[in-house]
């Protein structure tokens, strides 16, 4: 027990008891004064990008995809790279959340619920695009497998039809996987909110949870079960998507790595955009007990270990790409390196391979500004990453006559700029009406961490009397102890 | 004939290089990430880790049948092949030894740094010397895996040099860390059984439990890396590609062990070590990882074995290729020579240290926690 607290010291910092947590998560919603200017700026911002999101998805919707810088032969651009970059992004959620869940690491717990969030708002932000390249989005429910009186089917043996299925399982199970972690702490804003209107809707959104033993018991089996269902598909959804290039034969689309090289980017950049979001809000909200340096820390590490990943696959792709002898092997090599596009594969290997570096030092990993920058300049080159395999292999194939070359235009950016847009507006429009992190989860961390060795005692007495009596009622004076004796049989 | 003697030779030191190869990633990654499942098995993958020269060594036959123009590796002559005129760069005799000689010291010094300062912290316990290994280990990883992927690109992945897979090397990587894993346990567990000490004070329901956890996800990777490569090089079906593939399918051996394999190191193992009851009893653990290492024999096989195969001279199928049965039992006796010989060596640098590392309050908080279970 003692290495496991010693493990555990770092995760909330500061003078702490079951109520300071309590109050100081729970009032980030029940207190509209604890928005500042800075929530407001972020939120503008953001709804003013989803008006342009309007703008380019109307013009689209109403020219066709012509509006996009894409031709022969570079049939995929901007639409696919920023489905892909969105897709990958929200693996780090899932990652946090189930994966590690699953390996009982204690550091997900006060950053698990915004990773969640995010990962759902980056999937909104992805399924805009492959639903809508497919040029006539109205006849979209053409991809599900539906008896019909054509007899038409779609390819089953294609990965774009696989994706159809991977990318609407992993948004289903993840909204699941949100909405049941919330239930509790949905329950405990019920009771504390004052104002009758938001009472009733976080009421409804409770689904009468009264935090009874049966509700906890229900609760963890069902939270356990959707981790075990949302693991698999951190690694199927970015499997799939690497599949949708690696199973054609397009030099630069065409290689085994893809699958594991594939979900190392994911995570690297997820976790990049949830350290984007971390390092901001928790300094704005006061939250730096929660999110502490250690979790940073954890954060940076993580991204370094896939980034290394990562920078594994583009060594691997360039040295088979000459170990190969395949004269178009050769090609897609001097493509990168000399190519119309070269400068954005060095602009690639420097952001994703040289810059993540840095991470080595400990001093720049606890260096807030550093780290941040590090991770915009992560999600630039994940972004790169995506248009160099994408677009910048389609511009040279195999047929030198059909050769071309690809320019986004206006309306490409706007839609991507747009897409930012919905992510700010619906992350920062979370952040006000539920709790960042999870409560009920701090608390029985907190337990943990401090409770062990009082229990019964009168300082826990002290802890628990200072809430009023419904929350005995719903639970929350206390953490859920059902799942506690489960969790000691596996110590 | 003589030929025939070299494949074999090959594989079977490819089977015990890659055990020993296995021990050294997982020493790397135990000491850059701290893990306490490192604790009881640390002297065994050292132990593994050491044999890398004598291996080394038993390679230097393989590296002279390159130099002086033998036929193990066709590349070596090149005839009028275009292709093979393109990978010359990479495939000469002179930059291949060069490499061999390259990746045996950098492991073995790397490693014996790692071992070194383990064992200064033996015999003083001054527990500083962690942050260094956590620092070296990582960095030995970036190292390791780099230069693991290129020797397997070497010593396999050129035996047919018009083939190439990028996850080949990874593949590689990940198999041998469940050979190593497998290894382990098998070697603690079986001692615990016996109630030898200081193994079944080491063998925790914790050290069971991370062993067998370790291990079913490596052989989740397994599955996954293999499913990827199959996946991808079948429905590209380009020439120098697919011969992977129809050289194994074609022939009704290779064929059946292949297909055995997704049972017997997917499947198998995967529903065995998900009950917790095999993780709760060591006899168990031993049975599931005794299979484990089993059947990697059988996978090493059918990576490596099939790259050996002659023209069937069939008419109707003039593509045709077959395995003969004789070779591919001199195969089975050459990994037996090889093991008898990599275990001897073992043995010997294994009792040359103490069986479990001392003045570590990691592995104390294990064994005590163990007790009151």
């Amino acid at each position: 027990m003692a290495s496991s607290n010693a493990l555990n010291d770092e995760l909330i910092t500061g003078e702490q008891s079951y109520k300071t947590i309590n109050d100081r998560i729970n009032n980030i919603v029940l207190n509209p004064g604890k928005h500042g200017v800075s929530w407001w700026m972020v939120f503008l911002i953001g709804f003013g990008l989803l008006q342009v999101l309007g703008m380019a998805l109307f013009w689209l919707l109403w020219r066709g995809v012509g509006v996009w810088g894409i031709n022969k032969p570079v049939m995929w651009g901007w639409d696919i790279i920023n489905f892909v970059w969105w897709i990958g992004i929200g693996h780090a959620g899932t990652l946090i959340s189930a994966i590690l869940l699953l390996l009982r690491q204690a550091w997900r717990t006060s950053i698990n619920r915004f990773a969640e969030a995010m990962t759902i708002f980056a999937v909104s932000c992805a399924g805009i695009f492959p639903a809508l390249h497919t040029g006539r989005p109205w006849v979209d429910y053409w991809l599900f497998p539906y008896p019909n009186v054509v007899g038409m089917w779609p390819q089953f043996r294609s990965p774009l039809l696989w994706d159809v299925f991977a990318v609407s399982t992993y948004a289903t199970v993840s909204i699941l996987f949100w909405a049941v972690g919330l239930l509790p702490d949905i329950a405990s804003l019920r009771d504390k909110s004052r104002n009758k209107v938001v009472r009733s809707v976080y009421g409804i959104l409770s689904l009468g949870w009264t935090g009874s033993v049966k509700h906890w018991h229900r609760y963890e089996q069902a939270y356990i079960l959707l981790a075990g269902l949302s693991t698999p598909l951190v690694l199927s959804v970015h499997t799939i998507v690497s599949f949708d290039f690696a199973v054609s034969i397009v030099p630069g689309w065409h290689t085994t790595i893809f699958p594991p090289y594939f979900v190392a980017g994911a995570v690297y950049a997820g976790f990049a955009m949830v350290l984007t979001l971390a390092i901001p809000v928790r300094a704005w909200y006061g939250l730096k007990d929660y999110i502490t340096m250690r979790h940073i820390d954890w954060m940076a590490k993580v991204m370094l270990a896939t980034g290394l990943i990562v920078f594994y696959g583009y060594i691997l792709e360039m040295f088979y790409g000459m170990y190969s002898g395949n004269v178009f092997e050769l090609g897609l090599v001097k493509n990168r390196l000399y190519g119309p596009y070269a400068w954005s594969y060095f602009m690639l290997l420097f952001c994703n391979g040289v810059v993540p570096q840095l991470l080595w030092f400990p001093k720049i990993r606890r260096n807030l500004v550093a780290l941040w920058l590090i991770c915009q300049v992560v999600s630039i080159g994940m972004w790169l990453e995506r248009f160099v395999i994408i677009s910048v292999s389609l511009l040279r194939d195999f047929l030198p006559s059909s050769w071309g070359f690809f320019t986004p235009t206006m309306w490409d950016i706007g839609l991507f700029l747009g897409t930012m847009g919905q992510f700010m507006f619906l992350m920062f429009g979370f952040l006000r009406v539920l709790p960042m992190i999870n409560v009920f989860e701090m608390k029985e961390l907190w337990y943990k961490m401090t409770g062990h060795h009082h229990t019964g005692t009168s300082a826990d007495h002290g802890a628990h009397s200072d809430k009023p009596a419904s929350d005995e009622a719903t639970g929350h004076g206390g953490p859920p102890l059902l799942g506690q004796p489960a969790a000691d049989k596996g110590e | 004939m003589t030929n025939q003697f070299w494949q074999a030779y090959l594989f079977g030191w490819i089977f015990w290089v890659s055990l020993s190869l296995g021990c050294t990633g997982l020493l790397f990654l135990f000491h850059a990430v701290r893990g306490s499942w490192g604790l009881p098995i640390l002297r065994v993958l050292e132990a593994g880790t050491k044999l890398l020269p004598w291996m080394g060594l038993l390679f230097v036959p393989i590296v002279m049948n390159v130099l002086m123009g033998g036929d193990l590796y066709p590349w070596v002559h090149r005839g009028s092949d275009p292709i093979l005129a393109k990978k010359a760069f990479w495939l000469n005799p002179g930059f291949f030894a060069g490499r061999q000689i390259f990746y045996f010291l950098i492991w073995s010094i790397w490693a014996t740094l790692l071992t070194r300062s383990a064992k200064s912290q033996d015999r003083d316990g001054d527990l500083n010397r962690q942050q260094f290994r956590s620092s070296f280990g990582a960095w030995g990883m970036v190292m390791f895996i780099l230069s693991a992927t290129l020797a397997y690109t070497d010593w396999v992945m050129s035996l047919d040099p018009h083939w190439f897979s990028t996850i080949f090397g990874a593949w590689f990587i990940m198999g041998n860390s469940l050979t190593a894993f497998s290894f382990c346990t098998i070697f603690v567990a079986s001692r615990s059984l016996k109630n030898k000490q200081p193994w079944a004070g080491a063998n925790t329901f914790s050290f069971r439990k991370d062993m067998g956890n370790l291990m079913l996800t490596l052989c989740m990777i397994w599955a996954y890396f293999s499913l990827s490569q199959f996946l991808i090089i079948w429905s590209g079906n380009l020439p120098e590609e697919i011969t992977y593939f129809t050289r194994r399918f074609n022939d009704p051996m290779l064929l059946t062990i292949g297909t055995l394999l997704i049972f017997c190191q997917w499947m198998i193992p995967l529903l065995c070590l998900f009950a917790p009851r095999t993780k709760r009893q060591t006899h168990l653990l031993l049975k599931v990882a005794t299979w484990i290492m089993f059947v990697r024999f059988f996978d090493i096989f059918w990576a490596v074995v099939p790259f050996f195969m002659v023209p069937a001279h069939d008419k109707a199928n003039p593509m045709r290729m077959i395995l003969e049965p004789g070779f591919a039992i001199s195969c089975g006796v050459a990994t037996l020579i090889f093991g008898a010989v990599w275990g001897i060596i073992f043995g010997i640098l294994y009792k040359s240290e103490n069986a479990l590392p001392t003045f570590d309050p990691r592995l104390q908080d294990l064994m005590e926690a163990d007790v009151h279970v």
